[in-house]
C-alpha cells in the first residue's frame, strides 16, 4: 500500500467537488480556479484541470464563454448549469455526510463510563 | 548563440529559443498522447496551449526579450510534465461519451474487454467502429483492416460490406484501448508519387526499391511481353495478356487505393508511429531534430544540384539559371524557409522535371522505332532469302540489327530498372560498353546498307521479240485472260482479309502482276511486239540471268471483226497476268516491259482484264554514280479507254477512230 497511491485515491473523488464549488461562488477561468484552490491548500497541475473542465463540460454541468484578454488569447470563462448545481448539490450533501462519519470513525472513542 | 523563430502559438506571436520550441513541440506532442483516450483531446490541448500563450505573453510584457529554454521548462513543470499527471491519475479510466450524464448515473467506466472478444471501437470509429474494433481484437492497425476492407469490397463485388454492417449490427460498442504499436502511414519523406511505396517499406521494414519494383513489376512485363507477341502465337500471345493484364490493373489499383486509404505520416509522432518507435520524449525531440536537419540536407544538396546545372547549360541558359541559383543562396542563407525560398525551389524542381520529361519521351520515342526495325527484321527471317544476296550479307545484316537496335534497347531497359530500385551511382564501364557497342552497331550498319546497295548497281535488259501469228492483222486487241494474281496467304504472318490483288508471296517465288505497256509507232506497216525484260544485279551477268529468268509468254490468236463494216481479221493479243522472281534470283528491282508497235492507219483497242489483272505503271530506276540506287514504282494512269478502239495517226499519237474518221471534230 502506497502512501502516495491512497493519497491521489482521496483526491480524485473530491477534485471535482472542489472545481464545482470554486465555479459556484463565480464565474471563473482556469487560471483563477488554479490559483483559488492553491489558496485554498488544494494544489493541482493545470494539466489536471482542463481535461476535468472538458469532461465537466462535456456532461453538461458547465457552459462557458469565450473574453477577449489584452494580455494574450480569449479566455474561457466557465460557469454551472443548472444540471450542474444541482450535481453540485448532491456532491456536498454526500461530502457533509461522508467528512462527518470519517471524522467520528477518526476520532478517539470515549471510554465506557 | 542560440537562434532565436517566432512562432503563433493560439494566435499569440511570440520569440522564442528554437531548442525551447522544439521542447515544447515535444511536451504537446506527449500530451496528446497522454490524452488520447479522452473525448474532446484537442479542446484540451487547445486549452492548454491557450494558457501556455497566455503565460508566455506575461512574461514577454514583464520584459523578456524571448522564450528561453528555461522558461519552457518551468512552464512544463507548472502545467504538468505527463509523468506528473499520470501520477495525480485523473486522466486515465475515465472515458465518457458526452451523450451520457456523469457520475450521479451508473459509472459506464469501461475498461478494455479481454483481448480474445471482438467489440466495436467507440472512439476510434470512420463509420461504424467495425475495423477498429477488429483491429483492436486481432492485434493490428486499424489502418491495415481498412485497407483489406476496401480491397476485398472491390474483388467480392462488396459482399464483404455484408459482413461489416452485421458486425456493426451483432457486436457492441466499448472503449477500446486505442492501437499503440506500429501504424500503416504514407512517408511524405520517401515518396516519388504519393509516398504509398514509402509507407508500406516503412511498416514492413523492407527496402523501399523492392516494393517500387513490385508495383511496376506486372507493368514492365507487360511491355515486355506484349513486345514479344509480335511472333502472333496465339496462345502465348493470351497467355501473357491474361495473367499480366489484369496484374498491371490490380497493381495500379492498389495503389491509388493505398494512397487515397492511408494517412499521411505528417507529424514527428506519426512518423515514429509508422516505424514502429518507442514513444517518448527523447525519441520525439530526436525526430523533430532529424526533421530541420533533413531540410537542410535537401536545400544543400539541391543547391549543389543547381550549381551543377548552371555549370552544363551553355549560353543563356546558364545565366538565368545562375541568377536563380543566387537568389536562392540568398533565401537559404539563413537557411530559413521562408515563402520565397520554397517557391523557387518548387520552380526549380518543375523545370528539372520537365526537362527530365522532354528527354526521356525523347529517348523512348528512338527506342521504340528502333525496336520496330528490329522487329522486322526479325519477322523477315524466313524470307530473307528474297533479300540477302549472299551469307556474308546476311551476316552483317543480323549484326547489324543486334548492335544497333538490341543494345540501345537493353541499355534503356536497364537504366530504367536502376533508375526505379534508386542507383545513383553511374556505373561507367556500363556506360562505355553500351556505348562503344552501339557505335560498332552504326558502323555495321552503314556497311550493310552499302552492301546491298551495290546489290542493285547494275542494270541491264533483255529484248525479246513476240511472234506474231497472224499474217497481217487489221487491229489488235490486248487483253489478260489468265486469271488475276492474287496473295495466297500462304505466309502464316501475313495475313489478308479479303482479296488482295496484283501479288503474290510465297516461300519460293514472288509473284508481280506490275507491267509497263508502251505504244509506239511501227516503222513499217506491219505490227510489232516486243517485251522488254529488265533487272539489276552486282553486275552485268548477274543482272542478265535474273532477266532471263523473268518468265512472260505473250501469245496471239485470230479473231474475226468487223472494222468499219468490213469483215477483217484482228489478232488478240493475251498477256499473262503476272510473272515470277524465283526465291533465288531474289527481288532486285525486275521490270516487264511490253512495246506494241502500231503501223500507221491500222488500230488497237484494250481490254477492261487490262486494269482488271495488272498493275499499270513505271519502274524508275535511277542510277547514281555512288553506291545508293533508288527504285521507284509509280502507278501511272493508264491514258488509253478500255473498249474504245484507237487509230494510229502519222504523228505517231494513238486517237480514237470517231475522232479519227471526222477531224474536227471532237
Amino acid at each position: 500500500m502506497n502512501i502516495d497511491n491512497t493519497q491521489s485515491q482521496m483526491r480524485k473523488g473530491i477534485l471535482e467537488f472542489c472545481i464545482l464549488s470554486a465555479i459556484k461562488r463565480g464565474e471563473a477561468y482556469p487560471g483563477d480556479i488554479v490559483d483559488e484552490l492553491r489558496s485554498a491548500g488544494l494544489s493541482i497541475l493545470e494539466g489536471t484541470l482542463y481535461p476535468l473542465l472538458t469532461r465537466l463540460k462535456n456532461a453538461e454541468m458547465l457552459t462557458y464563454r469565450w473574453v477577449e484578454s489584452p494580455s494574450g488569447p480569449p479566455r474561457k470563462y466557465f460557469s454551472l448549469t443548472e444540471k450542474g448545481l444541482l450535481f453540485y448539490t448532491e456532491l456536498e450533501k454526500t461530502w457533509k455526510e461522508l467528512s462527518e462519519a470519517v471524522n467520528k470513525a477518526i476520532s478517539p472513542k470515549p471510554t465506557n463510563l | 548563440m542560440k537562434k532565436i523563430i517566432t512562432i503563433n502559438l493560439s494566435g499569440q506571436i511570440l520569440s522564442i529559443e528554437e531548442i525551447a520550441f522544439e521542447q515544447l513541440q515535444a511536451y504537446i506532442a506527449t500530451l496528446r498522447q497522454f490524452f488520447d483516450r479522452e473525448e474532446g483531446r484537442e479542446e484540451i490541448i487547445n486549452d492548454i496551449e491557450g494558457r501556455i500563450a497566455e503565460l508566455m505573453n506575461e512574461k514577454i510584457k514583464k520584459g523578456s526579450p524571448c522564450i528561453t529554454e528555461a522558461d519552457v521548462q518551468i512552464l512544463i513543470a507548472q502545467m504538468g510534465s505527463p509523468e506528473a499527471l499520470a501520477q495525480e491519475g485523473v486522466a486515465e479510466e475515465k472515458n465518457q461519451s458526452g451523450a451520457e450524464s456523469a457520475a450521479t448515473e451508473e459509472n459506464t467506466r469501461t475498461k478494455a474487454p479481454e483481448p480474445r472478444k471482438l467489440y466495436r471501437d467507440r472512439n476510434n470509429m470512420i463509420i461504424g467502429g467495425v475495423a477498429s474494433g477488429l483491429a483492436a481484437y486481432l492485434g493490428i492497425d486499424p489502418t491495415i483492416v481498412r485497407a483489406l476492407l476496401v480491397l476485398l469490397a472491390f474483388s467480392s463485388f462488396g459482399l464483404i460490406l455484408f459482413g461489416y454492417v452485421l458486425i456493426w449490427i451483432i457486436f457492441p460498442f466499448a472503449s477500446v484501448e486505442p492501437y499503440k504499436g506500429k501504424r500503416f502511414y504514407r512517408d511524405p519523406d520517401n515518396k516519388v508519387l504519393g509516398g504509398v511505396a514509402g509507407g508500406l517499406a516503412a511498416y514492413f521494414d523492407k527496402s523501399v526499391k523492392t516494393i517500387r519494383l513490385i508495383f511496376l513489376a506486372p507493368l514492365l512485363l507487360q511491355v515486355f511481353f506484349s513486345i514479344l507477341n509480335w511472333t502472333d502465337d496465339d496462345f502465348t500471345f493470351l497467355l501473357f495478356n491474361l495473367s499480366f493484364g489484369s496484374l498491371v490493373g490490380f497493381s495500379f489499383i492498389m495503389y491509388i487505393t493505398l494512397w487515397i486509404i492511408l494517412p499521411k505520416a505528417i507529424t514527428p509522432y506519426q512518423k515514429m508511429e509508422m516505424r514502429g518507435e518507442k514513444i517518448d520524449l527523447a525519441s520525439i525531440q530526436k525526430q523533430v531534430r532529424q526533421g530541420a536537419e533533413q531540410f537542410k540536407e535537401k536545400v544543400s544538396s539541391w543547391g549543389k544540384e543547381v550549381e551543377a546545372v548552371a555549370n552544363e547549360l551553355p549560353g543563356k541558359a546558364e545565366k538565368v539559371v545562375g541568377e536563380v541559383h543566387q537568389q536562392v543562396q540568398e533565401k537559404f542563407s539563413g537557411k530559413d524557409r521562408t515563402l520565397g525560398g520554397s517557391i523557387l525551389y518548387a520552380i526549380g524542381l518543375l523545370i528539372k522535371v520537365f526537362f527530365a520529361f522532354f528527354f526521356g519521351i525523347l529517348a523512348f520515342s528512338l527506342m521504340v522505332s528502333l525496336l520496330a526495325v528490329f522487329f522486322v527484321g526479325v519477322v523477315t527471317w524466313p524470307y530473307q532469302a528474297f533479300i540477302w544476296g549472299n551469307n556474308t550479307q546476311q551476316l552483317l545484316a543480323w549484326a547489324a540489327v543486334i548492335l544497333f537496335v538490341l543494345v540501345p534497347l537493353l541499355g534503356f531497359i536497364i537504366w530504367l530498372i536502376r533508375r526505379i530500385l534508386g542507383y545513383k551511382k553511374k556505373n561507367a564501364v556500363l556506360r562505355y560498353s553500351f556505348f562503344s557497342l552501339w557505335t560498332v552497331g552504326w558502323i555495321i550498319m552503314f556497311l550493310f546498307v552499302s552492301t546491298m546497295g551495290k546489290e542493285f548497281s547494275t542494270r541491264e535488259q533483255i529484248v525479246t521479240t513476240v511472234p506474231i501469228s497472224v499474217a497481217d492483222p487489221a487491229t489488235i486487241h490486248l487483253t489478260v485472260s489468265q486469271p488475276a494474281i492474287m496473295y495466297s496467304n500462304k505466309i502464316p504472318w501475313i495475313h489478308i482479309e479479303g482479296e488482295e490483288k496484283g501479288w503474290d508471296l510465297t516461300k519460293d517465288s514472288l509473284k508481280l502482276s506490275a507491267l509497263v505497256i508502251e505504244t509506239t509507232i511501227s516503222p513499217d506497216s506491219s505490227f510489232h511486239l516486243e517485251l522488254i525484260r529488265s533487272a539489276t544485279g552486282r553486275n552485268s551477268q548477274q543482272a542478265l540471268q535474273r532477266a532471263e529468268a523473268l518468265g512472260y509468254t505473250v501469245n496471239t490468236m485470230s479473231n474475226l471483226i468487223q472494222v468499219s463494216n468490213k469483215a477483217d481479221t484482228g489478232m488478240i493479243v493475251d498477256l499473262p497476268s503476272h510473272y515470277s522472281i524465283a526465291a533465288k534470283d531474289k527481288y532486285r528491282a525486275q521490270q516487264v516491259k511490253l512495246v506494241v508497235k502500231i503501223p500507221v492507219g491500222k488500230t488497237i483497242s484494250f481490254d477492261e482484264s487490262i486494269k482488271e489483272k495488272l498493275t499499270l505503271g513505271e519502274l524508275e530506276v535511277r542510277l547514281n554514280k555512288g553506291r545508293l540506287r533508288e527504285v521507284d514504282w509509280n502507278n501511272a494512269d493508264f491514258p488509253y479507254e478500255y473498249g474504245v478502239i484507237y487509230k494510229m495517226m502519222p504523228d505517231g499519237m494513238l486517237r480514237p477512230i470517231n475522232e479519227a474518221t471526222s477531224p474536227g471534230a471532237l
